[in-house]
């Protein structure tokens, strides 16, 4: 009930009767609710059926019907086929745009510790991206990850998987510091896990891979250190964190940070070649269309 | 309908079947009634082109440098009649091959010096028809490395034997054959990356491969620079004098080119800018008038339209003039459309978002979208024609009361117009002073 749906004409008396009625409604939900915890408590099927019976709408399962969703794999994982082979661990070159600036050169200090067998490369005028890809594809590293800095914002992520691509470009927002994260650890050298949330689709599946395939696929299980990456509405979100086991039934959380926002623009077959999807401003007028 | 696409994920060929109307993309819309994976040797032997020779021959050029000629069979398929329509469903079985085509070591020392940012890889850039028989009809094979091999298939004893091969300058991205009259000359032209237009004689025994002509450059761009060359694809017209050929040449860097072997100086009569935002494009197919080969049966630059697609996700279809006339398909293609087939009718596009798409050629209006699950790099349409649906219960129900009406409705007209014909004959016919 509104305000004025009260018809009385005198306001504070209006509003006195109001708050008087929210607060008798509240109360009522209150008690509703404890008798309805307790009863669920003494009984949890019952909360099961009513979490099966109330599932509120929500943008992520009203979205729109994709094809490509639950369908198998065809064939091996399309480029990333070479690497799954073989035993080799990742080897990453992790390096800028040209003319980079300071904010480049923290992100990619940020960068180092999440990666695990990585060098960084000062970006030098005269190379092009063609010959970095030859000396890399020389000295056997598997890809190349080049942070796009632009205006002093770090503003995308490029990563070339050799020797023959394909090229991912995200763009990077919401970025945290680990320092601004309240109660944040220090993260160890261990290989983390990797944990790789909704990534259904057969390009989400492509994405995927080319997370799975940054990281050894034999995480050190004492660090207890986990990368998340979790695929909601088309943007990945990077976590870091670590665990403790309370007791046998409580888990602990720790962040680690960093905490950035991660959204695919372009993939491209190759290194740099045809685009196999590139994402149009189009796209976000349909709200329930996701393509990861 | 009935296709065949080169998937390049398994490395195999499938075949769809479907009515018009089909997409996969709406949960409601019709599905295609069947999809198989055939021959798959995985993504390093994935196949590059497909021939379509007999009913039941084909010729695949696999990655990995070998041709193969495979048999096909069709079989009926066992499906709930009441729910589905009956079809049959095709059986391949590899019969000959023959490998090692390629040479990767010429595009190794041409990759440092290509504007490409990855390492060129060798593949097969054609495979036609190229002299018709009853028993043993000729192809040509030709690869980027520059290997053109000339291809004998019995189809007897469903073999295939190499004729001759045949070295050309490389990288080539076309060798079109000259196929707008009847002589016994086999003109070819090729071309590709800062590798001009050359056109070439091939013997009548296919023994000797002869030079004939040689395009030249445009002249240095208005700031005195030397632009470059890289032609993607090439189609004759039809040519007027004999011994001279005209040609359009679509480049890398989305220009149209109009060329005749009678020009003096050899450069293009004509070199018009498709696309002005340095848009790259990759294939020529034109449409409408044209020979077995995609060759325009006409002399006239102006007259022929033609499609390109970009190297980004449009397909475009442009005039003789380099007009844009529209885009198909916009905006629902999402990936670079590495495959365009243009059939009398259809337009089938197939590429790297996994999709395949026809289209009606009168109205460009979309007639069958389908995920295919893997990149397609070849598509063949074998019939065009449309499966009978079996009726559902609603449609059965429907029918037989139409029908029960019809019959209802037919018997009483019949018996009006014995009714009818009986009053007539029964009244007694005047007669009249003329009678007597």
């Amino acid at each position: 009930m509104a305000v004025d749906e009260l018809r009385i004409k005198n306001k504070q008396k209006r509003q006195k009767l109001f708050a008087e009625l929210k607060d008798q409604h509240n109360k009522e939900r209150h008690s509703m609710r404890r008798t309805r915890a307790k009863e669920e408590r003494e009984n949890p099927e019952l909360k099961e059926k009513r979490l099966a019976e109330n599932v509120p709408d929500t943008i992520d399962n009203l979205r729109v019907y994709d094809e490509t969703m639950g369908q198998e794999v065809e064939g091996e994982m399309d480029d990333f086929m070479k690497f799954f082979n073989g035993t080799e661990p990742p080897k990453i070159l992790l390096t800028t745009n040209v003319n980079a600036k300071k904010k480049a050169y923290e992100f990619a200090n940020i960068l180092i510790e999440v990666f695990p067998n990585v060098t960084f490369v000062k970006r030098k005028f005269g190379y092009k991206l063609k010959e970095i890809s030859e000396f890399c594809n020389n000295r056997n590293y598997t890809d190349i990850v080049i942070i796009n800095e632009d205006k002093k914002k770090v503003t995308g992520l490029t990563f070339i998987h050799l020797p023959e691509g394909p090229t991912f470009y995200f763009k990077i927002s919401s970025f945290v510091e680990v320092e601004k994260i309240v109660g944040h650890g220090r993260p160890t050298s261990h290989i983390p896990e990797l944990i790789l949330n909704n990534f259904n689709t057969r390009l989400g599946k492509t994405v995927g891979k080319l997370f799975q395939s940054i990281f050894p696929k034999n995480p050190d299980f004492e660090g207890r250190q986990v990368i998340t990456l979790h695929n909601q509405r088309d943007y990945i979100f990077f976590r870091r964190h670590r665990y403790v086991f309370r007791n046998e039934e409580k888990v602990g959380l720790q962040e680690l940070g960093p905490q950035f926002t991660m959204k695919l623009k372009r993939l491209q077959r190759g290194i740099k070649e045809e685009t196999e999807w590139e994402h149009k401003p189009s796209m976000d007028k349909e709200k329930k269309k996701f393509n990861l | 309908m009935r296709v065949l696409l080169a998937s390049d994920d398994s490395g195999s060929l499938k075949e769809i079947i479907f009515n018009r109307g089909t997409n996969t993309s709406i949960k409601t819309a019709l599905q295609p009634f069947h999809i198989d994976i055939h021959l798959n040797q995985g993504l390093s032997n994935r196949i590059d082109k497909i021939y379509h020779v007999s009913d039941s021959l084909l010729l695949l050029a696999r990655h990995s440098g070998s041709l193969e000629l495979v048999s096909s069979k069709r079989v009926s398929k066992d499906v709930d009649e009441t729910n589905e329509p009956k079809y049959d469903v095709t059986e391949f079985e590899l019969q000959d091959l023959i490998s090692g085509l390629f040479d990767q070591s010429v595009l190794d020392t041409l990759s440092s010096k290509s504007k490409k940012k990855s390492k060129i890889e060798d593949q097969f850039v054609e495979l036609y028809l190229i002299k018709k028989s009853a028993k043993n009809p000729i192809f040509l094979a030709a690869t980027k490395s520059g290997n053109v091999t000339i291809i004998e298939v019995d189809l007897h004893s469903t073999k295939i034997s190499k004729i001759a091969s045949h070295k050309i300058k490389a990288p080539v991205e076309f060798v079109t054959l000259y196929d707008l009259d009847k002589s016994d000359k086999f003109v070819m032209a090729y071309g590709g990356e800062e590798n001009l237009v050359r056109l070439i004689e091939l013997s009548s025994d296919f023994k000797e491969i002869s030079d004939i002509w040689a395009a030249k450059n445009v002249p240095f761009d208005n700031i005195g620079l030397r632009v470059p060359a890289w032609d993607v694809a090439l189609r004759f017209l039809e040519s007027e004098k004999n011994g001279v050929y005209n040609f359009i040449t679509i480049t890398k860097y989305a220009q149209l080119r109009k060329y005749s072997t009678n020009a003096e100086d050899c450069r293009p009569v004509k070199s018009i800018t498709l696309l002005p935002k340095g848009e790259q494009l990759n294939s020529c197919k034109i449409i409408g008038d044209t020979s077995p080969l995609g060759n325009f049966q006409s002399s006239n630059f102006d007259e022929l339209e033609f499609l390109a697609a970009d190297s980004r996700k449009d397909v475009y279809q442009f005039n003789g003039k380099g007009r844009l006339l529209r885009k198909i398909a916009k905006g629902d293609i999402t990936g670079f459309a590495s495959c365009i087939a243009v059939t009398d009718k259809y337009l089938l596009q197939g590429g790297l978002d996994r999709y395949v798409r026809i289209f009606d050629l009168a109205d460009y209006k979309l007639l069958a979208k389908i995920f295919t699950g893997g990149k397609v790099s070849d598509i063949i349409l074998l019939e065009d024609n449309d499966l009978e649906l079996p009726l559902t219960e609603k449609q059965l129900k429907m029918k037989k009361k139409k029908e029960a009406k019809r019959s209802i409705v037919e018997a009483d007209e019949d018996a009006e117009n014995e009714d009818l014909w009986n009053k007539l004959e029964s009244k007694k016919r005047k007669v009249s002073k003329n009678d007597i």
